[in-house]
């Protein structure tokens, strides 16, 4: 165990690249499990490691679901942190990415009670839902496209009950298995399959209404 | 115009930002504190810390009141802990204890815009019944 307190390995430039896209169009998202019996056993270095594979998928998770950053800056401050607290219960059952999607679905859905998640908009809101300056700032190389392709999909996700997005977002965006989703979201898989398309029917009506999709 | 498949598959993976890791080492360093000696004022830190949002202000207040109170209940001369005798803790699982008990409780009890309007006194009541009763905190300030 080392003596490095966590907050002290935080601190330092990423130790590893980010999140990597495999062929298969999924998101690599995954932690090495002896990383995680490292950090579970005090491993300071362990976890900054962990939080730094990991920060992609819970900010996309959770940007997503509150279509505001301020709001998913605090929905994931909150998943790692509670992340590494419990990280002593995470036994191994499942894949971490799939412990720690769990984590951001509770919290995404608490968020809901306390009204943090994105809500239903009018045109005039959606039109207005992306902040630009903030979306350029933290993603640099995105384009006038990208930012007409952030907007539409951030109006239509509003439009979307919350348990429907978050299980919608966990297919199309982050890739996700049925199964995978089912674990996270602590639901039958018949469920699951159910809200997506639910989901995409609505979706899919709600674009053509508003001119977005062919 | 897209269709939907294309709309999601053209979606950007989003960069977090900078400041996300800042914060969450913030939070983290104040756990660390937590679990050393002079616990009280880390406690109050790290629930300060654990609770401040700008709709949670009111309970973070609430919060704080109601821990310090509870400390000061327990460590003050000739009271007992309550029967059943409760477990005597670490200080981490008192920390875990508190978040999961008020924190969960709390979120969903309704939003937190409600819990920011409570007062301080029935935030201190929760408390003081879920944590006294289960925990007896041992040996003054200098736990640990």
């Amino acid at each position: 165990m080392t003596a490095r307190p966590v907050a002290a390995v935080l601190e330092e430039p990423p130790p590893t690249t980010p999140a990597r896209l495999e062929p298969s169009g999924r998101w690599m998202n995954d932690v090495d499990s002896r990383l995680v019996e490292k950090a579970r056993a005090g491993d300071a270095e362990a976890f900054g490691l962990i939080f730094e594979r990991s920060k992609g998928m819970v900010w996309n998770v959770a940007y997503r679901m509150t279509g505001d950053f301020d709001e998913a800056e605090d929905l994931a401050q909150d998943v790692f942190v509670t992340a590494w607290r419990k990280l002593a219960s995470f036994r191994g059952e499942s894949a971490f990415s799939t412990w720690l999607y769990r984590i951001t679905v509770n919290k995404a859905l608490n968020a809901k009670k306390s009204g943090r998640m994105l809500q239903r908009l009018t045109d005039e809101e959606t039109a207005n839902l992306v902040d630009v300056e903030t979306f350029t700032r933290q993603n640099p190389t995105a384009g006038v496209e990208q930012l007409e392709t952030e907007r539409i999909l951030a109006g239509l996700l509003a439009q979307l009950e919350p348990e429907r997005r978050l299980a919608l977002i966990l297919r199309e965006i982050e890739g996700l298995s049925y199964e995978e989703i089912a674990e996270a979201m602590d639901t039958p898989v018949g469920t699951v399959r159910s809200r997506i398309s639910r989901a995409r029917e609505e979706l899919e009506a709600t674009a053509k209404k508003m001119g977005n999709l062919p | 115009m897209k269709n939907l498949d294309e709309l999601f598959r053209s979606a950007a993976r989003l960069n977090a930002p900078d400041a996300l890791q800042r914060r969450v080492m913030d939070e983290i360093r104040a756990n660390e504190r937590a679990r050393k000696p002079g616990w009280l004022a880390s406690l109050t830190e790290w629930l300060r810390l654990s609770f401040t949002g700008p709709a949670r202000a009111g309970f973070a207040f609430g919060a704080v009141v109601a821990v310090v109170a509870v400390a000061v209940v327990v460590n003050a001369p000739g009271v007992k802990a309550p029967a059943p005798t409760p477990v005597l803790a670490e200080m981490w699982q008192i920390n875990d204890y508190i978040h999961d008990t008020v924190g969960d409780a709390y979120a969903g009890a309704g939003s937190v815009n409600s819990v920011a309007a409570l007062e301080s006194d029935d935030v201190n009541e929760f408390v003081t019944t879920n944590v006294e009763s289960v925990f007896w905190i041992d040996g003054g300030t200098d736990n640990a």
